[in-house]
């Protein structure tokens, strides 16, 4: 209960300050306002949740041909759902951002926006194998397989294709890290900008817990129903 | 009135509004859960 507050209040506190403090960006780093960079407090964390639920499906995935627990399957599955949710999320942000920094809503010689194409396109592939095999066990073993492959995938077109081709890339690569691994944001901009980190991360944690206590009682109710 | 104003008021209305949604969420969830117990 406590924590619901918390992640109430927390993220109210964090769009507040994102939007009435000085905004870190030079003007001659942006075709528009600069104004525009306070969307990268809610484009990051969004990307980065991402990449969690990709990660956890993996996980869950691999529990799942362990154990073939079918609970496993469910919360694989709902993880990549969030996660190409999130996905979503962080294009369309990103796009916004795009358009108002560099001119246009999207260029497909950056390779960031390349490399979510691609993810976006292979976890449609994902939900149109799962739709496709009607049997519950077949299913649920190919979909483990896959999402363990795929989250692979998601996590090299997320963090290590756009560092290999940064030249392709107008994404600042010292943006968060620099080269030797510190942070380079202003106290103002990194105190907000973890906040949100934080808050999205648990945000993402209590929709996923939701999520998964819904297929459950969905599943639960099939049962019934059959009996 | 100052835009940046505006839009964080806009950004807070949605987050309430789906705060809310997510809180009904689930206790509506919770009562379920309670009931299938039984």
């Amino acid at each position: 209960m406590w924590w619901k507050i918390i992640i109430f209040f927390g993220m109210s506190a964090v769009i507040v300050a994102a939007f009435l403090t000085a905004s870190p960006m030079r003007a001659a780093d942006s075709l528009g306002p600069v104004d525009a960079y306070r969307i990268f407090y809610f484009h990051v964390p969004q990307a980065w949740v991402a990449s969690l639920a990709f990660l956890i499906s993996m996980i869950y995935s691999i529990r799942f041909l362990k154990t073939k627990n079918m609970e496993y399957d469910t919360k694989a599955l709902t993880a990549n759902k969030l996660g190409v949710m999130f996905a979503v999320v962080a294009t369309v942000t990103g796009s916004i951002f795009a358009k108002m920094t560099w001119g246009e809503f999207w260029n497909w010689s950056e390779i960031r926006e390349v490399s979510i194409f691609i993810l976006l396109l292979i976890y449609g592939g994902y939900f149109a194998l799962r739709s496709a095999v009607s049997d519950p066990d077949t299913r649920a073993n190919l979909s483990a397989v896959i999402s363990i492959i795929f989250a692979v995938a998601a996590l090299f077109l997320i963090f290590v294709l756009p560092r290999i081709y940064g030249l392709f890339s107008q994404h600042p690569s010292d943006s968060i890290l620099n080269e030797s691994g510190q942070i380079t944001m202003g106290a103002t901009v990194r105190i907000i900008f973890f906040s949100s980190l934080i808050m999205f991360t648990a945000l993402f944690f209590w929709v996923y817990n939701l999520s998964v206590r819904v297929a459950r009682l969905s599943a639960n109710l099939l049962l019934e129903n059959k009996k | 009135m100052n835009p940046n104003f505006v839009v964080m008021i806009v950004t807070l209305i949605i987050w309430v509004g789906l705060f809310l949604y997510l809180f009904s969420l689930d206790r509506k969830v919770t009562r379920l859960e309670k009931k299938s117990e039984s």
